[in-house]
């Protein structure tokens, strides 16, 4: 077909379907933006774990003892699992921020050296936003180590000598993501995780109070801001989920009639 | 404090040391329970002896020394099976620990002495790719230009036979990667995919169900997940080794963790419903 | 604010890298491009093997003011570093000297002071699953309940003596493996790539700010 060979010309074979896609998400997302900062704000439903967030913060106040908050294990600039890291660290934005006006210590273990620069300012910056500058402590954001079980070990011991009454963990976790919630068990800490590592979320679902599944934890930093713009966002990804619904749905009824044209469709 | 609260709150402790025992106790005296083999196990072996002669096959170790336990006796395995068959072999490594494994294999299997497999003709040992995700996209292009060198002995590809023959992923007929996270599966499919290379993975058994996509899409052709798949596959290769000793601790463990968790359920139903 | 402070240039970078990465690889750009896109991998690798040395620099930087200024448990960051330097300096590649990966010392670190202690790390996971399991594997609701019966049915399948005691387990488990596993694997994976793309149309178009100076909330 004449459409297709220029088409490849254009576009990497193989690549069409997956750029129309990511386009129609892609302004989907752009359009509910613009409606919610025009004040037509979306009603999303409640997530339990993201809600618990705050409660999980007055009670470590109540206790007076501190706030856990990490962001996984992933580097920012890793394209796979970085924006796992990015979704922890506007997650880290809000806990530092209601941690400033409670006054209660937040401590963020950091294992990540591209990271640990990032952390530390949103956490100063959060102080400084609460009028509390004075009440920043750089020690509170240690630098643990790269490797996966070196800073999983110091993180629990972190956790037993500063006794968390808190312990937030969203962002990429593997092994280590058990050792942290069962030692913040051991020491009661109200746990709320979350993660897109899928064989992660078992331990996760097992192990704390609350856990962000999958895409739950990429709409955090939308739904805890509760921008309008930002909740319209979320939209999109919902669209992008009825997009895949059809495509499956149609895709098993043309494929039982033995037709491959939806195959072919998203294979150009 | 009634049964049932006694029950429902053993001390972490007796459970971390009845752990231990049934751990310990069937690996220093084996019970010998049987072992029955799978069909991803017998899938991964029979596309290893399917490759026909002078095959040029990638051996990736994708894994560091925290999961040796789970993945050497797979890893071992594996290589004495390459070894065993008229096919070509480069190893290298993702993770910046997998040459340090693969380096104990080899110090083990002794290729040269125990197969006739010639350095270098046979075989090479490349060593580790920096970068991930960024080196497997880099190695797909060209093999020559992640490794100038090889590992044992620091000398530039260019002068080894097997090599002449190993340019980029368009030679490779088979990708074997024993893997215990990321990068892994996703990112090999992400970045061979185009190439069309089959892969087979051996990988912890948590990380088996994310596997289970790619082999349904056929990228994948065989998966050993975990120890109990290693000791399946031992056993079919003729070679039991540290996987087919840890089966009865594999099943030994199991047991008493659902028998944990049946006391756990007993105990809250019991509470539940008001038993005394 | 000085100029170099403000937030919207690294918004910008972020965009420009972003778009430098996103753009070509839909987009048929010609050889000059490619070329620069196979430079940029080798750029990648050689900034990932570099950061090797960042982090031992980062731990000096971190542990070296503990031990002056004799903080609490400054001993530990005293064996650290010493350490550290003795991993590094026997493991150079220099075999001339007898330094190297074949060093006996370095041989000897690994064997017996990294091995043991990473398989060791790794070992607590079974402790931990299973007082996890014990503690939280309850049948109180419907999804509670098929959550503990899928899982001990993998369990038995898991186990030789699991097949042993039950046939029926290893098609059972293969089935809920394969099938029901499966379906749910690429639910999750869907979602989570959709949820990814929207953080990035979010990053890209500013309003993304979590990662900058927590300025997103």
């Amino acid at each position: 077909m004449n459409f297709i060979f220029e088409t490849s010309q254009i576009i990497h074979s193989g690549r069409a379907s997956g750029l129309v896609i990511l386009l129609i998400i892609a302004f989907a997302a752009i359009y509910f933006i613009r409606r919610g900062k025009g004040g037509k704000i979306p009603s999303i439903r409640r997530v339990a774990g993201l809600d618990a967030i705050e409660e999980a913060i007055g009670r470590a106040t109540e206790m007076g003892r501190p706030v856990f908050c990490s962001q996984g294990l992933a580097d920012i600039h890793d394209s796979t699992y970085g924006p796992q890291t990015i979704a922890g660290l506007s997650v880290l934005g809000y806990v530092a921020q209601l941690c400033a006006r409670y006054g209660t210590r937040v401590i963020v273990p950091v294992v990540s050296l591209t990271v640990y620069p990032i952390a530390r300012e949103i956490v100063e910056n959060a102080y400084r936003m609460e009028g509390k500058l004075d009440q920043f402590r750089v020690e509170d954001i240690p630098f643990l180590s790269t490797w996966q079980f070196s800073y999983s070990l110091g993180y629990m011991s972190l956790m037993r000598r500063e006794k968390a009454g808190a312990n937030i963990m969203i962002g990429a976790y593997w092994a280590e993501s058990l050792q942290l919630s069962e030692v913040g068990y051991r020491v009661g800490a109200m746990q709320v995780s979350g993660t897109a590592n899928t064989h992660q979320i078992p331990f996760f679902v097992v192990a704390t109070d609350y856990c962000l599944i999958g895409e739950e934890i990429y709409a955090a930093g939308a739904y805890l801001s509760k921008d309008p713009a930002m909740i319209g966002s979320i939209v999109a990804q919902d669209i992008g989920k009825i997009i895949s619904l059809i495509l499956i749905v149609l895709g098993i009824l043309i494929g039982l009639s033995g037709s491959k044209i939806i195959v072919d469709l998203l294979n150009m | 404090m009634s049964l049932w609260d006694k029950l429902e709150n053993i001390d972490s402790r007796i459970i971390y040391l009845l752990i231990w025992i049934v751990v310990l106790t069937p690996l220093i005296s084996p019970i010998g329970l049987p072992v029955s083999i799978s069909e991803n196990t017998i899938a991964y072996a029979r596309t290893i002896d399917q490759l026909p002669p002078g095959s040029m096959v990638v051996l990736s170790f994708d894994f560091g020394l925290g999961s040796l336990g789970e993945l050497y006796p797979i890893a071992v395995a594996t290589m004495h099976h390459l070894f065993s068959r008229p096919v070509k072999f480069a190893i290298i490594a993702i993770w910046n620990q997998g040459p340090l494994v693969a380096k104990m294999i080899i110090d083990e299997l002794n290729p040269e002495k125990t197969y006739g497999k010639k350095y270098g003709e046979d075989w090479i040992f490349l060593g580790w790719a920096p970068g991930g995700e960024v080196a497997m996209r880099a190695l797909g292009q060209d093999f020559w230009k992640v490794f100038p060198t090889d590992y044992l002995y620091k000398r530039s590809v260019s002068e080894y036979p097997i090599m002449q023959k190993l340019k980029s992923a368009n030679d490779v007929a088979l990708l074997i990667s024993i893997e215990t996270g990321t990068p892994g599966v996703d990112e090999w499919a992400r970045q061979w995919g185009p190439y069309n290379v089959p892969m087979l993975i051996a990988c912890i058994g948590v990380s088996a169900p994310g596997v289970t996509p790619y082999l349904q899409s056929g990228q994948v052709k065989g998966l050993l997940p975990g120890l109990r798949a290693g000791a399946e596959y031992e056993l079919l290769i003729g070679r039991k080794g540290l996987a087919v000793a840890s089966a009865d601790a594999l099943s030994t463990t199991h047991m008493i963790f659902l028998i944990f968790v049946v006391i756990g359920n007993i105990s809250y139903f019991a509470k539940r419903r008001g038993i005394k | 604010m000085a100029w170099y402070k403000r937030i919207e240039i690294p918004i910008a970078i972020t965009i420009i890298c972003a778009l430098i990465q996103i753009i070509p690889y839909f987009i048929v750009m010609g050889p000059a491009v490619e070329e620069f896109m196979d430079n940029a991998v080798n750029w990648e690798m050689l900034v990932a093997a570099g950061a090797l040395f960042v982090g031992a620099i980062s731990l000096v930087l971190v542990h070296a003011p503990r031990i002056v200024k004799r903080q609490t448990h400054w001993q530990y960051s005293l064996e650290l570093l010493v350490l550290m330097a003795l991993t590094i300096i026997v493991g150079l590649p220099i075999r001339e000297i007898g330094l190297g990966m074949d060093n006996a010392i370095f041989t000897f670190i690994v064997d017996n002071i990294l091995t043991p202690l990473d398989s060791s790390l790794y070992a607590m996971l079974a402790f931990f699953i299973t007082s996890a399991a014990y503690r939280a594997f309850k049948a109180r609701s419907l999804e509670a309940a098929l959550l503990l019966v899928a899982g001990s049915i993998l369990v038995f399948r898991n186990a030789p003596l699991g097949t042993f005691l039950i046939p029926g387990a290893a098609d059972l488990g293969d089935w809920l493996f394969r099938i029901p596993n499966m379906a749910v694997q690429r639910a999750v994976i869907i979602g989570g790539a959709l949820g990814a793309i929207v953080l990035g149309v979010r990053t890209l178009s500013g309003y993304e700010r979590g990662y900058l100076r927590g300025g997103g909330v």
